[in-house]
């Protein structure tokens, strides 16, 4: 078991299916065309049988009557023989028996292709006694005058029966040492027909009549139950191949039906899965199972779709200011900067900070401190407006990319930034020197003449716009430092 | 030279019986009726129901003499002559001549069963002691050594053992 469970594994459905299949089908047409052949031979052989018996019928009550009373002379007379010989095929006939008065065995038999009859069952004091009485017979005539005609003719007739017996007799004990009948008597199993294929012979026994029991031993040439078992082996044969060849293009066609739309299903889904589009997966058309697996599988890549879209959005947005997150940063800052720049338009890469945040914390508190993040979030996100788009990365650091036509708008939007905050005049004692909350910033402009890996440019951009934030700090805060790429 | 003298006689027999076919071959016992009754049987007649064990001999008798009285049957009587009367009683071995004689009361047949050398011959006659053997096939003499002398169990020497009265015996 352990081998096949080993020899499956190592099969494709495609190969299952096709194996499977071919065994299965192979498996009942070869039990179809066994059951076709035991069925015609056993009807052709039955047919023969019933034939054979039929011409022993009208024979059967003098077969017996003669067995029951040892009466030789029927069974060997002309008339029994050619009738015995008229049987067509008959190439053997034993009757045998034991007598109802005497129970003497009687046994006769009958080799039609030879002409011979004879029995087996001569003793030899069966013949001497004939002798005995032929030659008593010849002596009463050799002492009866020749014009007793009357007497002479009673002993010619038993003279020349003696001698018939006689020849009878010696014919049957020369033939009983006949070695030429070379059938053996069918098995006791077979008790109406045997037929033997490697001699080609029919072995038929029939029950006789008489009270002692007795029997009938037929043996045909079958060789025509031969030929006819071979012709029926050919057909038999011819059928099957056919009946497999259409059964393993019909398996071809219904494995290539079932395992090709699996592996288009397969192939489908190997791609990512936000590729995939729901409405073209392959096999939602067809009604059967498959198309149920496809449809499934197409409701669930829409949802994953959706459920995506919502993660997406989570994780693009800043829960407590609802910019975007530095996660949308990295999604969508290279495709921006790739499309403003290739469109001919200047790109700007801005990092703002608000100035001693902490201090706010500490002395207003941490609620009111993230209502100061709301507000100045919802400030750098009207400044910038439809030019571009603004992040938060954690903190009070604020990210913003922003296009615009000129250096002039990009360095205009920077500034507008830092005075805006200041616009609002939100009570900040704890920032020095100026009271009220106020933003940094440091800002890198990119011209639209750069053609520098996107990716590795946004870095370089906000490693120097980091450095300028810091160089704000630096110079007194409520500061912003713009500078070229 | 033994076996080519017993062949040239029995083509000499055959040739003889040819020319003499159905003629009887027992002779005609004229004293007959002085002979006393040994036994009373029946030609059982043509529409006779025998019991189904009845011995496939009787059946053939009975099927061989149907005939008789148009097929009604008649009454048949056994006589054996005087000097024979013991050597029937043990069915033989008979002494050569008349053995016995079976007549179909009715129908007027007598069959005759005469010994020659220790063996049976047969002849079929009317009460007229005339030749009748050829009149039905069954009254021929070889029709009766058929019966008489080839059924070797049931017919020793010539006569036979199973008489058809036994059928209805019980």
């Amino acid at each position: 078991m352990r081998w096949s469970s080993k020899l499956w594994r190592h099969l494709t459905i495609n190969q299952m299916l096709m194996v499977s299949h071919l065994v299965l089908i192979a498996v009942v047409i070869l039990g179809l065309s066994y059951s076709r052949y035991q069925s015609e031979l056993k009807v052709r052989v039955e047919q023969q049988v019933s034939l054979a018996k039929g011409a022993f019928t009208p024979l059967l009550t003098l077969f017996s009557s003669a067995i029951s009373g040892r009466n030789y002379a029927n069974l060997m007379m002309p008339m029994t023989r050619s009738t015995i010989w008229e049987i067509e095929d008959l190439q053997f006939l034993q009757l045998s028996g034991i007598s109802d008065y005497h129970e003497k065995v009687v046994n006769v038999r009958y080799a039609p292709p030879l002409r011979q009859v004879w029995r087996t069952d001569v003793e030899a004091q069966e013949l001497s006694e004939r002798e005995a009485t032929l030659d008593n017979l010849l002596n009463l005539k050799s002492q009866t005058e020749a014009n007793n005609h009357v007497r002479l003719n009673k002993l010619d007739y038993l003279i020349n029966k003696a001698i018939a017996d006689i020849n009878a007799l010696r014919n049957s004990i020369q033939l009983s040492k006949y070695n030429g009948i070379h059938w053996n008597p069918p098995p006791s199993a077979y008790q109406g027909y045997f037929f033997d294929d490697e001699k080609l012979a029919l072995h038929i026994k029939l029950a006789l009549a008489n009270h002692n029991g007795g029997e009938l031993w037929a043996v045909f040439d079958a060789s025509e139950l031969d030929t006819f078992k071979r012709t029926l082996l050919t057909d038999l044969v011819k059928e099957a191949l056919i009946a497999l060849f259409i059964s393993l293009a019909l398996i071809v066609a219904v494995t290539a039906w079932i395992v090709s739309p699996i592996k288009s299903l397969a192939s489908s889904m190997r791609q990512d899965i936000q590729r995939i589009d729901p409405t073209k997966v392959p096999e939602t058309q067809r009604s059967d199972e498959i198309g149920e697996l496809a449809r499934s599988y197409s409701a669930m890549v829409t949802q994953i779709h959706q459920q995506m879209n919502v993660l997406q959005k989570l994780s693009d947005t800043d829960p407590l200011t609802a910019l975007g997150s530095r996660h949308k940063y990295n999604r969508v800052a290279e495709a921006f900067t790739a499309q403003a720049l290739s469109s001919g338009q200047h790109v700007v890469v801005i990092i703002a900070d608000i100035d001693n945040f902490k201090s706010y914390n500490d002395c207003y508190g941490h609620t009111q401190g993230d209502n100061v993040l709301c507000q100045i979030a919802t400030i750098i996100d009207q400044v910038v407006g439809r030019s571009g788009e603004a992040f938060r990365f954690g903190g009070e650091e604020f990210v913003v990319i922003a296009k615009a036509q000129t250096p002039k708008q990009l360095e205009q939007l920077t500034t507008e930034l830092n005075q805006a905050v200041s616009r609002t005049r939100i009570e900040h004692t704890a920032n020095p020197s100026k009271g009220i909350v106020t933003l940094s910033a440091g800002a890198v402009i990119v011209p639209p003449s750069i053609s520098n890996n996107i990716k590795q440019l946004l870095e370089v951009c906000l490693d120097r716009a980091d450095k300028q934030l810091y160089q704000c700090k630096h110079n007194g805060r409520d500061h912003v430092i713009v500078e070229p790429y | 030279m033994k076996r080519m003298t017993h062949w040239a006689m029995a083509m000499f027999a055959l040739l003889l019986s040819a020319q003499t076919v159905a003629d009887s071959l027992a002779s005609y016992p004229k004293d007959w009726p002085n002979w006393p009754v040994v036994k009373e049987s029946v030609n059982l007649p043509a529409d006779v129901v025998l019991p189904p064990d009845t011995s496939l001999f009787i059946q053939e008798s009975v099927k061989s003499y149907s005939w008789i009285n148009n097929g009604q049957g008649s009454p048949l009587t056994i006589r054996v002559p005087p000097n024979k009367v013991e050597q029937y009683k043990t069915h033989g071995p008979y002494t050569d001549g008349f053995t016995a004689v079976a007549v179909s009361e009715v129908e007027g047949i007598i069959w005759v069963t005469e010994h020659v050398g220790g063996e049976a011959i047969y002849g079929s006659y009317n009460r007229k002691g005339e030749d009748i053997s050829a009149t039905h096939p069954s009254l021929e003499p070889e029709f009766c050594a058929g019966c008489h002398t080839r059924y070797k169990d049931i017919c020793v020497n010539g006569t036979c053992t199973e008489p058809v009265l036994k059928v209805y015996g019980d």
